[in-house]
Formats: structure tokens, sequence, C-alpha cells
């Protein structure tokens, strides 16, 4: 029995955050034990509500070692997803937020090989890509990161590439794609763009669009990010890899402001500014990696996913 | 409505694969409505433990209701956005039914055709439909593919199966709703039903009785863990098809003793075992060729049976 339940046990680094508590989620409903580490520096206590009893909860950083030693025993698979998620936070604090995704992701890597995980799925940033000249972003490209996250992001897929291939830790590096979906902080200073249209268009306030509005992104809601994890922990021919993680398919953000503004009711008009510094024009993501190595194929359309977010950011 | 939108009615949700089905489609963040009649076929209480999560969460509600009952159905789809039906609602078990024919004809058949009305007059563009690895009657060879004849059913549960899949392609052909029927090989793991194979032996060893092993042991079953299965309902649900069956299964068979024999090893227990007369109704194999669920929908199912054999016998230890 003993082996038995240590092939289902699973950690989740960054497990109260948003993509991570819907990966817990998943894993509970699949019949896995979950074990969550999370500081709760950018997770919320609310986004585990119907987990919680069903988890083991380790309150801690990844930067603290010895949480992650008692995070990580007797796991078979991490799904590391803690990070502090922001560009241009990453801009602001350059140095704090190198700790958290570098030192932290290698201290994660370091303690999963010794204490025996057999596979750690990281989560990788498409922002690595930086501005490639030819779409779609195909992982063989170079990697031009344009901010410190995701210099920072890119670092950790290569320290996973190289766990691999110096102690035979099994890793893949999971490159996502804007995603988006329920429990995606609308508030947060650095509110990514989804939650923030949604929130505007429901309080009635015009959003603002950086640029003209027809930079593209490709879209990824999150249960299609978190199947790609679940594939990703098991998939053989993966260990050692970089794969991006996409919807698929691009909108501009005007297209994605008139699909909110339509489902939500909303009569507004977005406000234009400048545009920032380091954004990416465009973005599409190669998914024949995915397809290939995990079988992966998103499942839910952009439009689909948009409601369910609205309706729960509604509740 | 659009079929991939979030909202889900799950008939017979309460059940052992339709409260699992349930916790993942929470999981994916779709919005759930259970319609359940509590069929007292076996006890209350467990269908309720299966469910107790899941209730926890605000996106799922419970209706009890039958599914024969058109108003229940209407009341259920008023509430409209409903993207999909998955109809698991029904009359399990081939013994029982060779007892009471006409009732499981009523409830599988009609209750059925009213799932399927209910969803045209409602607007419901996509159903998933369990069927069953018993319509392929009585076979010495295998695998099972789905355009392999289903004429000769040998009991009625298996009879009143294919004619739901009829009616579902009945159906499909005059309102264009999009119907796959998963025939689904002998499900196991948590939740389990207490008439099933595992489920039984394992308790009655766990009690230290004998087990009841029909005809010589000899019998293979397809074995299918249910979290497989579930990942294989859920992308039949994302993925629409038209009208398809699909098999459902692990694509490889264990004999009913050496099943007894892996308990035995999961267990500690040695088992006692009772040689029983072979049933009516039971076929003597079930193997399923899953090749076009693969490729129709990548399905591929990963739990090995030792594996899933440890998964039920920790989570029935656990709720001893």
């Amino acid at each position: 029995m003993k082996r038995a339940a240590s092939e289902r046990r699973a950690l989740v680094t960054g497990g109260a955050g948003f993509i991570g508590s819907h990966l817990v989620d998943r894993l509970l409903a699949d019949g896995h034990e979950v074990r969550v580490l999370d500081d709760f520096s950018s997770g919320r206590e609310s986004n585990l509500e119907n987990a919680k009893p069903k988890i083991e909860l380790i309150r801690g950083s990844i930067c603290d070692g010895e949480a992650v030693a008692r995070a990580t025993e007797g796991c078979d698979i991490v799904f590391h997803e803690a990070a502090v998620p922001s560009v241009p936070r990453s801009v602001a604090e350059p140095v704090r937020t190198n700790a958290v995704n570098v030192d932290g992701t290698l201290l994660v890597l370091e303690t999963a090989r010794q204490t025996g995980v057999r596979r750690v799925v990281f989560a990788a940033s498409s922002s690595a890509y930086g501005n490639t000249e030819t779409l779609p972003k195909v992982e063989s490209m170079p990697a031009t990161p344009l901010s410190p996250y995701a210099l920072q992001k890119y670092a950790g897929e290569v320290y996973c590439r190289l766990y691999h291939e110096l102690y035979g830790l099994e890793t893949v590096a999971l490159r996502y794609f804007n995603v988006f979906g329920p429990r995606q902080n609308p508030e947060s200073e650095y509110a990514a763009v989804i939650p923030r249209f949604i929130r505007a268009c429901l309080r009635g306030e015009p959003p603002r669009i950086y640029g003209d509005g027809e930079q593209t992104r490709d879209f990824t809601f999150v249960s299609d990010a978190v199947e790609a994890n679940i594939l990703a922990s098991r998939a053989p021919g993966a260990a050692g890899a970089v794969i991006n993680v996409a919807g698929g398919r691009r909108a501009s953000l005007n297209q994605l402001f008139a699909a909110i503004r339509t489902q939500t009711g909303a009569k507004l008009e977005a406000i234009h500014e400048e545009a920032r510094v380091g954004d990416v024009r465009h973005s599409l993501a190669s998914l024949d990696r995915a397809r290939e190595l995990l079988g992966y194929a998103p499942a839910v359309e952009l439009k689909l996913g948009l409601a369910r977010t609205i309706e729960s950011l509604r509740a | 409505m659009n079929p991939g939108s979030a909202r889900v009615l799950v008939t017979g949700g309460a059940g052992f694969i339709g409260s699992t089905l349930v916790d993942r489609l929470l999981a994916d963040c779709r919005d759930i409505t259970v319609l359940d009649s509590f069929d007292p076929y076996y006890p209350e209480v467990e269908k309720q433990a299966n469910l107790y999560a899941a209730l926890q969460n605000p996106r799922c509600r419970l209706h009890r209701g039958d599914i024969r009952d058109p108003k229940v159905l209407e009341q259920v789809l008023s509430r409209g956005g409903f993207g999909a039906i998955v109809h698991l609602a029904g009359l399990a078990g081939v013994r029982p039914s060779l007892e009471r024919p006409a009732h499981y004809a009523d409830v599988n058949v009609r209750g059925t055709a009213c799932v399927l009305e209910a969803a045209v007059r409602a607007g419901v563009p996509h159903i998933v439909f369990a069927s069953s690895s018993s319509v392929y009657g009585e076979r010495s060879e295998g695998p099972f593919r789905e355009t392999d004849p289903v004429e000769r059913p040998i009991s009625p549960y298996a009879a009143t199966k294919r004619a739901c899949e009829l009616i579902a392609h009945s159906f499909h052909y005059a309102h264009g709703i999009t119907i796959t029927c998963a025939r689904i090989f002998t499900a196991y793991g948590p939740r389990q039903r207490p008439d099933l194979a595992i489920r039984r032996f394992a308790e009655r060893m766990l009690a230290g009785k004998p087990v009841p092993v029909f005809g010589d042991g000899s019998s293979v079953r397809d074995f299918t863990y249910v979290h497989d299965l579930v990942d294989g309902l859920v992308r039949a649900l994302n993925q629409p098809l038209g009208f398809s069956i699909l098999n459902f299964g692990a694509g490889r068979t264990c004999s009913v003793l050496e099943v007894v024999r892996l308990l035995e090893k999961t267990l500690g227990i040695s088992a006692q075992i009772e040689w029983l007369p072979r049933q009516i109704g039971d076929v003597s194999r079930t193997f399923a060729d899953i090749s076009a669920a693969r490729q129709a929908l990548g399905y591929a199912p990963k739990t090995p049976l030792d594996v899933g054999i440890g998964h039920f016998a920790q989570w029935l230890k656990e709720r001893q």
C-alpha cells in the first residue's frame, strides 16, 4: 500500500494561487493525495475553500529550505507553480523577484532531487520568447526575454533541463500563454488583461488599453492549462522538454474587449493610452510539440472561457 | 446554446461514475446540476456520501427526481444555459434485470427517450450517454469493435442499453443534436457500487466471508479504472462528434480469479472461494478495442489494474 500511496501523492507549490488552486482541485478529483506549499503572498485562502479539508497545507515559502523539504518528502510529483507572477513587479523589484523565481525554483529542484521525487512540472512562461519575428512561436526559437520576469522564468526552465540532464530528475517546463479564468485576481495592481476588462465592464468604468489595441495574444483557459499539467506529469517522452501550452488561437485586445462588452452588456469605450515599454506585440503559440509529446489539445474556446470567468466575477 | 457552455446536467450524478465525473467537472470550472432519483438499488447514504464534497461547491446543485417525469426535466432545464447533458441515470445490473425486465425497459429506454426529448425542447445541443459493453453479447473472441454486430444481447439490461443507442441515433438524425454513446467496460475504483464484483469480493474478504465466484472463474473482464473512464467522458463532453459510439475500456483483460488474487495481495488476506454455477445473463468475456476513442478523442487509460485496485482498497478501508 505504501507504494500506491506515494505514487499518487503530488505537491503543488503555489497551490493557493490562481492556476495552482485549479490544479489542486483537478488532482483531488483524479483521486490524488495533494500537498500544497504556499506562503499566501499572492495566493488566497478562498481559492482553496473547497479543497482545504482534503489537502495537506504547508504554509511556507519556496525560499525556505526546511519548508520545501517537508513539502517534497514522499511525493512522486511536484507541480511548481509558485512564483511572483508579474512582469511590472519584476521591473520594479528585480532582485527580490529573482530570489523567489530563480533561487526558489532552484531550491525546489534540488530538494526534489534529494528526496526522490520522480518528476517536476514547472510553470514556465511564454514571455521567454520576447518579440519573435515570426509567428507562431515554436519552442526551438531562441529565447529573448524582455523583462526580469521573463528572464527569471527562462532561467527556471534551463535549470529544469539541466536537472534532467545532470541528475536524471524528470522535468517538464510548460510555457504558459496568457492563462485566464475564475480566481484570477482582478484587484491586483498588476492584474492581467482579462480580469481587468471584466471588472471594468461589470463596474461600468472604462478600461485602459495600452497602444492601439491591435496587439494580439494567445489566451488559454485555466482548465486547459491544468489538463496540460496532468498530461505532462505522466507523458513518457516529455522529460527534459520545454512545451508551449496555449489556446492555439489569437485575439487582439480590441476583439477581447468587444467580446467581454457583449457578454456583460456593458456600454463602454476603452481609453487608449500609450503603449507600454517591453510589451510584446503579437503572440501565438505553436502547439505541435504539446500535441506530439503530451497529446494536448485545448478544449475551451475563448468565448466560453470568458463566459465562465465573467460568471465567477459576478458571483 | 453552445456545447462547450459551462453548465452541464449530469443525470445519475450521485452514483459511482456520476459523482466521480461531477468532481472532475467542478475542477474543470464547469457549473453542474445533478439529477438523481436515489433509486434504492443500493443505499442512499452511499450516494449522499459520494456527492458530499461536490455539494460544498456553490457551482453544484442537486435535484432529486426521476428522469421519466417530464416536469422534473423541464424544471431542471428551465434554468437555461445548459451546453450538454451527461446521461448516466438508469437501472444498473445484469442479473437483476432478468427479474424485472419491464421495469428496466421503462427506466432505461423510456427514461432515455424522456431525457432526449427534454434536451431537444430546451435546446441542449450535446449528449453523452452511458451505454455498456454488455451490448456485445456473448463472444468468444475479442477485442470488441464498435462496428461489430450487436444484435444478440443476452440480458434485458444489455438490450435496454442497445435500444437507447438506437433511440439516440434517431434523435441525432431528426433534431441534429450531437450524441456520443460511451460503451463502458466494467468500471471499478473508489465509490464503486456495492453489488459489483471487485467491491463485493473485497468486502467479503475483509469480513472473513467466502467470495462467490460464478462459473469456473475463467470469465474475463476489461476492468476500467473510474478516473480513466471519467477522463474519457470529459473528452466526449468537450468534443462533439456528430453521432458516435465509442468503447471506453482499458484495452486489456483480467480473469475474475486473477482479480481475487490481486485483492488477496493488496489486502493481505487469503480468500476462501465459494464456487457457484455460471449466471444467466453474464457474458463470459468483455474486451475493448479502444483505438476509436483514442483516435477521435485522445482517450488514453493509464492506470494498471494493481494500482487501481490499490487505490480502491485504500478508499474501502478509509470508509470502514
